[in-house]
């Protein structure tokens, strides 16, 4: 796996507040990566260090696996909190004056424009834009010169419904037929888990988790609940069944992982050992509940 | 580099703030001469009685020198105008990146906050002999039309010199103001006052200390700027008035680098 950012020890302090706590984070290519946290746990404050908007106070980052040099650097697109634009020119231009700056082709911001849904905007200045379309200017500028990684912080922040699904398959185009990484903020963790192909859980300027789509669906994978009348009796039966060690009993009820046994078995076992089962659900953890449960609340 | 002085460049020839700035300071320039030629054809009118004296001398005793197109020229940036419609402009051309927010846009790519701000002073550096060049053209043409173009000497050349300096000394002023408060308001408002407040608070301190004038002012850049406007000033003054100039640029371009290296954007 290639790395397209590392972070070593990376901190950042404002003052006496520490804003991002030695945080070691791995983004591998073609990695969409969610990115976690509560406001104000240092997701931005981590974003705008890696695109050394902000200066590190303590650690080093490595992007493409090298020191981050203005060359590699100039592979990053990004969309860090409100999208800087020129209010008093139209999207065309603000394209146009970033594109100097990326060394891309002029003629991409033609592309770009219709990329984002910007194409019929015409002469209309970017001041008197909605909070979406200044959104998705921001994300045309963070397109322009084809960059192999892209940053968004909360990209589909005052997008209406059909403008986040808009950005969302843009991503997964353009990381499935571009093959582009991302590192992505977003408060709408059901958005993110539609995308994300790993998450970094942040709180408090501590990374606290790094983990895979398929670990966090094993970690969030459903359970069955069942109420017995003698759960000591029924763990014996169960143990024949199931790993020990994945069984859980809480008073009178025993949580199997999902797909140890058929729960028809199971129960039917339970049955003929003599347990009197009076309730079998199954149990499933939703993502936002395993994030929140992460981040401490 | 190349990338960054292109988007700035571009940038500041797409400003209307600049084309309003400049076609002021042209305006301003054209109605001090005007205002000068009126005053002094008052005073010939009035005068015109006493016959002892040349109509050359008696200007002069009145105040009135350099009364032709070169003349004009030479003294059409002592007016303050053109001074604060430049530090107007370079406050909102620095301050545009912050207020935007598009400094971080430049950053994120990859550019160093040096080679940034490095381009921004070429920008300056350019509109400031934009400003400079309208302004005495300006000078130059109306003095032309109400009186002569005069003659021309070869030291006029050293004092355009010394007096683009001073302007870039004023230059570098205004970018430390407009780095350091980062919003185009705030920079416009110190930008208009502080060359001002301080000529007065220094010809105050030059008057209660010295009981003349120019001792303390000619070490400000609005003191090097009336030297430098001068046909007759000695050369030891001309040095100094170009000491005062490139101290200036030289101690507040190295401020201002100073502030962006050691900022977040």
């Amino acid at each position: 796996m290639e790395p397209v950012l590392q972070t070593y020890e990376l901190t950042k302090r404002f003052g006496g507040r520490t804003a991002v706590d030695h945080v070691n984070m791995q983004i591998n290519r073609g990695d969409i990566y969610g990115f976690i946290g509560r406001n104000g746990a240092g997701k931005t404050t981590l974003m705008r260090t890696v695109l050394s908007m902000a200066l590190p106070s303590e650690g080093r980052f490595d992007l493409f696996g090298q020191k981050p040099v203005p060359a590699l650097q100039r592979r990053i697109g990004s969309l860090v909190e409100t999208p800087g634009l020129y209010n008093k020119c139209s999207a065309k231009e603000n394209l146009l004056r970033f594109s100097i700056l990326a060394e891309a082709d002029p003629r991409e911001v033609d592309e770009i424009l219709g990329m984002v849904g910007l194409a019929n905007t015409g002469k209309k200045k970017a001041g008197h834009f909605s909070l979406g379309m200044k959104q998705r200017l921001g994300i045309g500028i963070a397109l322009l010169g084809h960059p192999e990684f892209i940053v968004l912080d909360e990209p589909v922040n005052g997008l209406d419904p059909a403008g986040i699904q808009e950005v969302r398959n843009l991503i997964l185009f353009l990381n499935r037929e571009h093959g582009i990484t991302f590192l992505i903020s977003s408060h709408l963790l059901d958005e993110l888990g539609k995308i994300a192909t790993r998450f970094g859980i942040i709180s408090e300027g501590r990374l606290v988790e790094e983990l895979t789509m398929p670990e966090l669906q094993e970690r969030c994978a459903g359970k069955l609940r069942f109420v017995v009348d003698d759960p000591e009796k029924a763990l014996s039966v169960l143990e024949g069944l199931a790993d020990p060690e994945q069984i859980e009993c809480k008073g009178n009820a025993l949580l199997v992982p999902d797909g140890a046994a058929p729960s028809a078995l199971i129960n039917r076992r339970l049955v003929e050992s003599g347990v009197e089962v009076s309730t079998l659900v199954r149990e499933t953890a939703e993502w936002e509940d395993y994030f929140i449960e992460r981040l401490g609340r | 580099m190349k990338n960054l002085l292109r988007f700035e460049f571009r940038k500041m020839f797409r400003r209307s703030s600049l084309y309003i700035c400049l076609g002021a300071a042209v305006a301003t320039a054209v109605l001090t001469v005007f205002t000068t030629y009126s005053m002094y054809k008052i005073f010939m009118e009035d005068i015109s009685t006493m016959q002892s004296f040349s109509s050359s001398d008696l200007a002069a005793l009145a105040g009135f020198t350099q009364l032709d197109g070169w003349g004009q020229m030479l003294i059409a940036l002592t007016s303050s105008s053109p001074v604060m419609l430049m530090g107007i402009f370079i406050a909102l051309l620095v301050c545009s990146d912050y207020s935007s927010k598009t400094a971080k846009n430049i950053i994120g790519r990859g550019y160093s906050r040096t080679g940034w701000l490095s381009a921004k002073l070429a920008a300056v550096g350019c509109a400031c002999l934009l400003f400079s060049a309208v302004t005495m053209l300006a000078g130059f043409l109306s003095g032309t039309i109400f009186w002569e173009a005069g003659e021309f000497r070869g030291r006029y050349i050293v004092l355009i010199l010394l007096q683009l300096l001073i302007m870039m000394g004023y230059a570098a002023v205004f970018v430390f103001w407009s780095v350091l408060l980062r919003s185009s308001g705030g920079a416009i408002a110190l930008n208009l006052v502080f060359p001002t407040t301080l000529s007065l608070i220094l010809t105050v301190l030059d008057l209660l200390i010295f009981e003349e004038n120019g001792k303390i002012t000619r070490f400000w850049l609005s003191g090097a700027m009336q030297t430098a406007a001068g046909v007759s000033a000695d050369g030891k003054d001309l040095w100094l008035a170009a000491l005062a100039g490139v101290l200036y640029t030289v101690v507040f371009t190295g401020l201002s680098y100073m502030i962006v290296n050691k900022r977040d954007v």
